[in-house]
This record gives C-alpha cells, structure tokens and sequence, in this order.
C-alpha cells in the first residue's frame, strides 16, 4: 500500500484505471439521494393535496430515479475528456 | 397547409422517443458505431419523412393562380394564346434590349479599362469580335490614310527595281559615236557622245575616260577632214574667170602670157584682151592691127622687163639671205661656244664642292665612329668590372657557406649526442604525461561506471520508488559535458528521477489490476451510456478466459498477452502491445502505460551512458 501513499500525495484526482470505478460511486450515490429526494417529495405531496394516495409517492420516485440517471449517462458518455486532462497533467 | 403542420408536429413529437429507445437497446448489445451515427442523422434533418405532405402541399397553393388568371381573362383558349404571345414577345424584347445594353455597356467599358477587357474577349462569346471591330472603327477614325499608306509601302520596291536595265546604246564602242558624227556638226557631236557616255555612268568607270577621248579624238579628225574637202572647191572657183580670157585671145592674136603672176598685170592683159575682142568683132580690124601689134609687143616688153626686175630683185634677196645665213651661224657659233665656257667652269665648280663636300661627311662620319667606339669600349669595362665584382661578392659567400658548414658539422659530431639525449628525454617525459592521462581517464571511467552502477542498485533496490536525482547528479559531474551522457541524460522524463521509478514487480502487480478494469470495460463501445456500462461489467464476468498464444485484436487477448510477455520479463515489448488498446481500454491503461515508459526510458538512458564508459575505456589505448 506504499503505492497508494505515493499516488495520493503525487494528485488528488484518480488513477486511471479507477476513473470507471469512482463514475459508478457517483452514479449510485446520486442515484440513490435523487431519488429519496423525489420520493420525500411525492409524499408530502401526496398527503398535502392527493388525500394519501400512493402514485405521486411513486412519480416524485421516476423524477429523481430518472434524473439521476441521466446525469450519470452524460458523465460516462463524455468520459474521456477530463480523464485526458488530468493524465496530462 | 393544415395537414403538413400536423404531420411535422407528429414527427416532432414522436422523433425524440423512437430515437432514444433503440439506441440504447443497440449499445447494449454491443452494436456499432455508425447506428448511432445514423441515428444523429436522423434527429438533425426531420423534414425527410414530411417531404410528401409538402410536396403536395406546394402545387396546391400554385395551381390555383393560373386558373384565377384564366377566370379573369373570360375569353377561351384563343385568347389566351396571343396574351402568351404577347407576354412572349415582351420578355424577347427585354431579353434583347437587356443583352443590348449589357453588351454596349460592356464594350464600352472593355474599351476603356485593359482589366475588364480581358475579361471580356476571354469570356463572353462574341465579346472579341464586337471589341475587334469597334477598336478597327476607330483606328480608321483617327487615320484616314492607314489604306493608303500601306499602298505605297507596296509601290517603293518597283522603283527600286527600274536602275537595272542598261539601255541598248551604252557601253564602249566606235561605231556609234561615228554613225552620229555624220549627221551633225563635230562639236556638236563631241558634246552629244560626251552626254552618251553621261548616260551610260552606271557602267564600269575605267570605261569612262577613254570613251570621251575617244569621242575628242574623232571629232578633232572630222574638223581635218572638212577643211581639206572645202579647199579643193575654192580653187576650182578661182580657175573659173580666167577661161573667157583664153576663149577670146584664141579668136585673133590674142595676147598670151604665162608668167604674169602680178595682179596688176593680169589687169591690163584682161583690159587688153577686151580691146582686141573688140576690135576684131569690128568690120575693119585691119586699121588697127598695126598698132595693135604694136602694142602688144610693147606690151610684152613690158611683160619681160618685169620679169627682168622680178629676177634681179630675187637674186638680190638670194644674196641678202645668204648673208644673213652667214651671220647667224657665226652668231650660234659664238653662242655654241659661250654656253661651252660657262658649262666647263659651272662643272669645274661643282666638282670642288662636291669634293669638299664629300671631305666634311667623311670626317663627320669619322667623328661618329670615333665617339661610339669609345663608347663601347667603355660600355664593355663597365661590364666587366660589374662581373669582377660579383664573382668576388660570390666567392665570399661561398667561403662563409663552407665556414658555417663547417662549423656547424663540427658543432654536430660533437653536440649532436647531446641533441639525441635531451629528445630521449623529452619522449619519456611524454610516456610518462601520457600514462598520467591515460591512468586519469581510465580513473574517470571507473568512477562513472560506478556512478551508473549505483544508480542501477538505487533503482533496483528500492522498495518504494525513491527519487534517484543525487545519483544522476554525480554520473553528470564524472562525465565532464560528455555529449553522449548529456543527451541520455536529457532524454530522461524529469518527473522519473524527481519522484522515483516503480520496480518490476510493481509494474507487474499494476498491470493485474488495471487489467480487471480493462477486461469490465472491455466490450464498450464508443460514446456509450451508463446501461452499456452496466452491460459491459455484468458481461465481461461471463466471458472465457483466452489462450496466451492466440493472436486477435480484441481486449482480451492483448490483455493475456501483455501478462505472459511481463511475466518473460520483456516490459518493452509489453509496452508496444499494450498501446495497441482502444477506447475506454486506452484510457484507463494510460496511467499504467506512462509509468512503464518512463522506467524504459531510464533503463535505456542507464545502458547508454554503460556502453559510453566502456568506449571510453577502450579508446584510451
């Protein structure tokens, strides 16, 4: 584990090959905040103005999931462009 | 208009969501690039599939007009001809009129600006010809007489042509000049052969002269040869009186006589010869012929006395002349001799001068000789004493070249040991010097092998990568601006001495990890999502495992590659294959990639500078 003490004190940001792997840690976690987030969301709707019924619970729960999702396609998709950036360096 | 905006409004809804969902479906199964390119396509230009709906739409809107146009004109197909006739005509006219102007406008402007008349003949049909024309047109404006001059140009060289012909006439010859002396006076002739030959000066000039001598010539003999016939003719009329005379006398005594040569005489015969004409034609000539006879002997007296005294008067002028003979040549004979005594004493005179003439040159000449063999005598003793004294100037140097060289043998057969002595010591000096460079350099080297030797353990040894910069530092100082070392040196990435190089192993225990990462990236396409990321983890755990020998271009097998060439101990080779990667997998090895670089730069910087040291070693000798 010497290896990782040169690399953390060499740069802050990732070594290549663990570029893929902290996309996926962002990916899951926003996945998972945005979507509690919606499904908070769609329950205070629901009791405020739906009389308790369960499918804006299940709507505010698409938006985040759906959101999340999407930021992670756009982040794997350009992936390659800060990556290069930063071996560069 | 209705439908074609529904249809596009339906296309713009629908696009969006047909295009996402099968992209998607086609990355995941691993589907190539250009689908999804195609489908880009597809989303820039929607129009495609509308092209019908507006197609039709476009000729509605057209088709109504013609027939608004023909309700208004409410006449049948007759009508509509002429007013397409018309319409016709009006546009030839436009046309024509337009092209008019343009090509006037155009002509005019070519005229004016070289630029535009290039252009011009180059480019528009019929434009030179027109430039042409009008360019002709005013040329002949400005010079009338361009024709007419040309002409006359023509007419010079017939001109030049006539001087050649010789008339017949001309030249040299006798006959000519003769034919025409005939006719006219000789001075007019004379002037008339010379005019001739004046004509004929184009001929030879040597000719000349002699023609017009030629011509003097017979002109003179002409002149002769008149003269000579008008005397004949004088004299015959001088004969003539005379014959009534003799005619008369013969009738009855007349009186004869010869030698009256004296006009006055003559006179009175003719007188005479008259009276007795006239007495004998009288009836009684017998009275007179007494006195008649009388007279004619007294007559003839006087005849002889004449005579007489004309003798006398001859011999008297005989004599006169005789004598006048007589004194002249006494005259000449004085004259004779006078003009003797004058010459001999003019020659004796000139004699003496020319001798004493002669005795002044001979002794000036004398003089001269004199002089310049004095001259030359000296010149000569001149010469000599010049020779004397270089042949002494010679001599002395010759006896100072002997000296030297004997001096300088003597100097060499005794000193030269001495000269042989110190040149031995000087070439030990020089072995020993020489030995003391050639201990230094071999110094030097082992110490810069040494420095290369330490860097290699430093390298080698090191558990962690350890900067190895004091060690390159001393290899520097040791190789003294070695130009090889230097550049090896510089070729070196700075950050590898800086912070350290992994060792092997290392290299290889990296090479495991990142090939787990590449081998989950490895059936990713281009430009692809986050589902076909997915795809590609959950599907390369399914994957068989290749064979290290098979040769392929896909991820796996440079991957199993790569492991059994590091696990040979070949990392170059390694290195090369490794950069064969694409895509993703480039990406994520290039972290690894970098450092096995920078490790073989050193390594082969490291070799350089080994080899160097031993050439330096061996080029010591």
């Amino acid at each position: 584990m010497a290896e990782n003490e040169s690399q953390v004190a060499r740069v802050t940001k990732p070594v290549s090959e663990a570029l893929l792997n902290e996309k996926w840690d962002r990916a899951i976690s926003s996945m998972i905040i945005k979507s509690s987030i919606g499904l908070s969301f769609g329950v205070v709707f629901s009791v405020l103005l739906f009389k308790r019924r369960a499918w804006p619970a299940w709507v505010g729960l698409g938006f985040g999931a759906g959101r999340a999702w999407e930021e992670a396609d756009a982040s794997f998709r350009r992936g390659d462009s800060p990556v290069r950036d930063a071996l560069r360096r | 208009m209705l439908r074609s905006s529904i249809s596009s409004g339906r296309q713009l809804l629908s696009s969006p969501v047909r295009q996402r969902v099968p992209a998607q479906w086609l990355s995941k199964a691993g589907a190539s690039t250009r689908l999804s390119g195609q489908r880009f396509f597809a989303d820039a230009k929607p129009p495609t599939p509308a092209t019908p709906s507006s197609e039709s739409s476009i000729p509605r809107n057209d088709i109504p007009k013609p027939l608004e146009q023909e309700s208004k004109a409410p006449s049948s197909s007759p009508k509509v001809a002429p007013q397409k006739t018309g319409r016709f005509r009006r546009f030839l006219l436009y046309l024509i009129l337009s092209s008019g102007i343009a090509y006037g406008g155009s002509i005019f402007l070519a005229l004016k600006s070289d630029n535009f008349h290039d252009f011009f003949t180059e480019y528009i049909p019929y434009g030179e010809e027109c430039v042409l024309y009008f360019e002709e047109r005013d040329f002949y404006r400005r010079f009338p007489n361009a024709s007419r001059a040309s002409n006359r140009i023509h007419a010079i060289p017939k001109d030049e042509g006539k001087p050649v012909t010789i008339p017949s006439k001309s030249g040299l010859s006798w006959n000519v000049a003769r034919v025409e002396d005939t006719g006219s006076d000789a001075s007019k002739a004379g002037s008339h052969t010379a005019a001739k030959a004046e004509e004929a000066q184009t001929k030879t000039e040597a000719s000349k002269p002699e023609q017009r001598t030629a011509a003097v010539k017979k002109a003179k003999e002409d002149k002769a040869n008149k003269e000579s016939s008008t005397e004949p003719t004088k004299t015959v009329s001088l004969d003539e009186p005379r014959k009534p005379a003799v005619d008369a006398a013969g009738s009855i005594g007349l009186l004869q006589h010869e030698e009256g040569d004296e006009p006055v005489v003559q006179e009175l015969v003719k007188t005479f010869n008259d009276i007795v004409s006239v007495i004998s034609a009288d009836a009684n000539a017998g009275h007179y012929s007494a006195s008649i006879a009388k007279a004619t002997e007294n007559l003839q007296k006087i005849g002889d006395k004449i005579n007489s005294i004309r003798s006398e008067a001859k011999n008297a002028a005989e004599e006169e002349i005789k004598k006048a003979h007589a004194t002249f040549d006494e005259a000449a004979q004085e004259l004779m001799r006078r003009f003797e005594e004058t010459r001999n004493m003019d020659l004796a005179q000139f004699r003496e001068e020319f001798e004493t003439e002669r005795e002044k040159l001979a002794s000036a000449y004398q003089e001269k000789i004199k002089t310049e063999l004095s001259r030359a005598q000296d010149l000569a003793e001149q010469r000599l004493k010049n020779e004397l004294v270089e042949q002494a100037i010679e001599l002395n140097r010759k006896y100072i070249h002997e000296v030297q060289d004997l001096v300088e043998r003597e100097r060499e057969g005794r000193l030269g040991k001495l000269n042989e002595l110190s040149a031995n010591i000087a070439e030990l000096e020089n072995l020993t010097t020489g030995w003391g460079s050639v201990i230094d350099t071999n110094l030097k080297t082992q110490q810069l092998q040494i420095a290369v030797d330490a860097v290699r353990t430093a390298l080698e040894r090191a558990e962690v990568p350890r900067p190895f910069l004091r060690e390159l530092v001393a290899v520097k100082e040791l190789a003294a601006d070695d130009p090889v070392v230097d550049a090896a040196i510089a070729s070196i990435n700075p950050t590898a001495y800086q912070r350290g190089i992994p060792s092997t192993a290392m290299i290889i225990e990296r090479f495991r990890r990142v090939a787990g990462e590449v081998r989950k990236a490895s059936l990713l396409p281009e430009d692809a999502g986050i589902a076909s990321h997915a795809a590609s983890m959950v599907l390369s755990k399914v994957m068989f495992k290749k064979d290290a020998l098979a040769d392929g271009d896909d991820v796996e097998s440079i991957l199993v590659r790569t492991e059994n060439l590091l696990e040979q101990g070949n990392v170059d080779a390694a290195a090369r294959e490794m950069n064969t990667l694409q895509g993703w997998a480039k990406i994520l090895s290039k972290d690894w990639l970098a450092d096995v670089r920078r490790v073989l730069e050193v390594k082969q910087a490291l070799e350089v500078i080994e080899t160097e040291a031993r050439l330096q070693c061996l080029r010591v000798e």
